[in-house]
């Protein structure tokens, strides 16, 4: 049994006669990366920031490994390490300092575990170096690195792929999967870019209108975008229109475009046209299932971004 | 209590590795260098001497002189018309004094003693400046820079993070005022000796006289200093807290101290109610230092408090209740 590291109870939020946010219920377990996904404006960085301590709660309650954070907010805080939107860190100061200002808010930060943070954000190099240097990756690396100081069991970071460079989105990706499953970690990620949160997440949530529209497994979410019976498939061939000729004729619905034939097939019918190509001496250079683009379909529907 | 004493020294910590806390300390620093050195080179250049002359007969000119302000004093209180009030009080302490120095045989001082001379170079009003841009940057420059929503999710209480931050604040205001006042004896001493360093003065309570040793009179002018100036930065903390900016609560504290103090003194002793304004009362030390006031030096010190209490209770309520943006 993984223990319950996040739960949020129908956490509501008001400002003045606006509701923000409604009806937000969630669970994260420990180990889980979990995704919270929207448009702007959506409700991601309100609730970020009643789970955090920076909003009061209108309704509903938190708990984090089951301390409250309306009630128990100190308890609660020992187990969150948060960016919240960007990571503002003290420009005058160097990394090192920084990180020091921050171990020195808990019990039991050693300057061995600071080291050790440093390391594992691969920061070791301009550490000493005042923060008004860093680029924008670099803030995210120290940000995440002063989240980590403490080992909470919960990390909360809103938008961390902002800023960051294909290779760094890559290496953050890597980051919090080691993390998740070698120390039980669990991950909260806001993100708008559903690409993102596919590769990065086990579970989705998406919210829109500060309401929440679904909460799915990525495979889940997956399956829906292969709605009815057929596949959207790309085939490479070397040569593109007699192969279309070959499709057209089997009743295949296919045109070819920049990127090579674009086909919906039902899936019982791939290794037929496998054949089709092969007896008509067409080599196959490559074959792909068009699932980004599908499933960025689901999320417009499911958002109501297509209106 | 531990992890809140911790808290204070990060603020400390956080608020040294800031340049201007620095280069603010060494402003104050080549001020009261540069104002010492303006006085000595004047004195000598125009060749004043800094002794008092005290005649053979002080104790009779000093008799004389009470006989004649009481008679003076006599005719003033016949006399019914208005803006007399002020020159009746300081006739009172002017007889006190004269009262004292003959019953207690007090020979007057050749020499001023270094005390005195230290309490009568007034820094307070620059300290109270820096302070104030030390404080709003410690409160108000947090959001400003986007980091206060960094330390609000921790394991403190918002009212614990900002009493650190005022704490250290006050550290910063007791350093600027201890330098300046190791600073001024040194340079008295150096430029004009360490005379009569167990010298006694006299102190007008407002109502009598007290004789005590100058460096406790100099010590209490102090002590007054550092409360008027802990009325300003108060001020600067409760709207930093409140608005948040950084400049609006530097503009609006700085205007307070240079101008706007002044012009509420001014309304003041317009109307009768006057008296109980913010800011209306003088500068604390002045109750001391200069002539009779129309208010009590507890009177000034109990409107401050309150008005210090309600600043207080105004910065914390916005702290704790608001949403950071």
């Amino acid at each position: 049994m993984s223990e319950v590291v996040l739960k949020t109870e129908g956490l509501k939020k008001v400002i003045g006669k606006r509701t923000i946010v409604s009806d937000i219920t969630l669970e994260l377990k420990e180990g889980e990366i979990f995704g919270f996904l929207g448009p702007n404006g959506a409700g991601k960085s309100t609730t970020i920031k009643m789970i955090v301590g920076l909003s009061s709660i209108t309704a509903g309650n938190i708990f984090i490994s089951g301390h409250s954070v309306k009630g128990d907010f100190k308890e609660a805080m020992k187990n969150i390490g948060c960016i919240v939107e960007n990571p503002d860190l003290y420009k005058y100061m160097s990394g090192l300092d920084n990180l020091r200002v921050f171990a020195r808010m808990y019990d039991n930060v050693t300057e061995e575990r600071i080291m050790e943070v440093v390391k594992i954000v691969d920061l070791e190099v301009a550490i000493k170096d005042k923060v008004k240097t860093y680029s924008l990756g670099m803030k995210q690396r120290l940000g995440v690195a002063q989240a980590l100081l403490h080992s909470p069991k919960l990390l909360i970071l809103d938008e961390p792929t902002n800023g960051l460079d294909p290779a760094g989105i890559k290496e953050l990706r890597e980051l919090l999967r080691k993390l998740a499953n070698e120390t039980g970690l669990a991950v909260f990620v806001s993100s708008h870019i559903l690409g993102e949160m596919q590769q990065m997440c086990d579970t989705v949530c998406i919210i829109n209108k500060g309401k929440i529209v679904t909460v799915k497994t990525v495979d889940e979410l997956i399956n829906m975008a292969q709605t009815g019976k057929t596949t959207s498939l790309i085939y490479k061939t070397d040569n593109n229109e007699k192969a279309l000729v070959i499709l057209n004729e089997n009743n295949i619905e296919s045109n070819i475009l920049g990127d090579g034939i674009h086909a919906e097939v039902e899936p019982e019918r791939v290794p037929e046209i496998i054949k089709l190509f092969t007896n008509a001496n067409i080599g196959i250079l490559a074959m792909d299932k068009k699932e980004n683009q599908s499933l960025e379909d689901v999320f417009m529907v499911l958002t109501g971004g297509d209106k | 209590m531990k992890s809140f004493l911790n808290l204070v020294s990060i603020e400390n910590f956080k608020m040294w590795k800031r340049l201007s806390t620095k280069v603010m300390l060494i402003v104050l620093v080549g001020i009261i260098l540069l104002a010492f050195g303006i006085m000595k080179y004047y004195n000598v250049s125009q060749n004043i001497s800094t002794d008092n002359k005290v005649s053979a007969t002080w104790k009779e000119d000093t008799q004389k002189q009470l006989e004649g302000d009481k008679l003076a004093l006599a005719q003033l209180e016949k006399d019914t018309s208005a803006k007399k009030n002020e020159q009746i009080k300081s006739l009172k302490k002017a007889i006190a004094q004269e009262e004292y120095i003959v019953a207690h045989d007090i020979k007057p001082e050749t020499k001023q003693n270094v005390w005195s001379k230290i309490s009568t170079n007034n820094f307070s009003q620059i300290i109270a400046l820096l302070l104030i841009i030390a404080c709003s940057a410690n409160v108000a420059g947090e959001f400003t820079e986007g980091t206060m929503k960094m330390m609000i999710p921790r394991p403190y209480s918002r009212s614990q993070i900002l009493t650190a931050k005022f704490i250290a604040s006050l550290f910063y205001g007791i350093v600027l005022l201890g330098v300046t006042f190791i600073l001024s004896f040194l340079l008295t001493g150096l430029l004009s000796g360490f005379n009569n360093l167990g010298a006694k003065e006299m102190l007008w309570t407002g109502s009598s006289i007290v004789y005590i040793p100058a460096v406790i009179r100099t010590l209490i002018i102090y002590a007054l200093d550092l409360l008027q100036i802990l009325v300003y930065v108060i001020f600067a903390f409760a709207l930093s807290a409140i608005f948040r900016s950084r400049s609006i609560a530097t503009g609006f504290s700085l205007f307070m101290l240079l101008a706007g103090a002044n012009l509420i003194s001014f309304l003041s002793s317009l109307f009768s109610w006057g008296k109980f304004l913010p800011f209306a009362t003088p500068t604390l030390s002045f109750y001391i230092i200069t002539d009779i006031q129309n208010t009590t030096l507890g009177f000034a010190l109990i409107m401050s408090a309150i008005y210090s209490v309600i600043f207080l209770i105004a910065g914390y309520y916005t702290f704790n209740k608001r949403d950071i943006q």
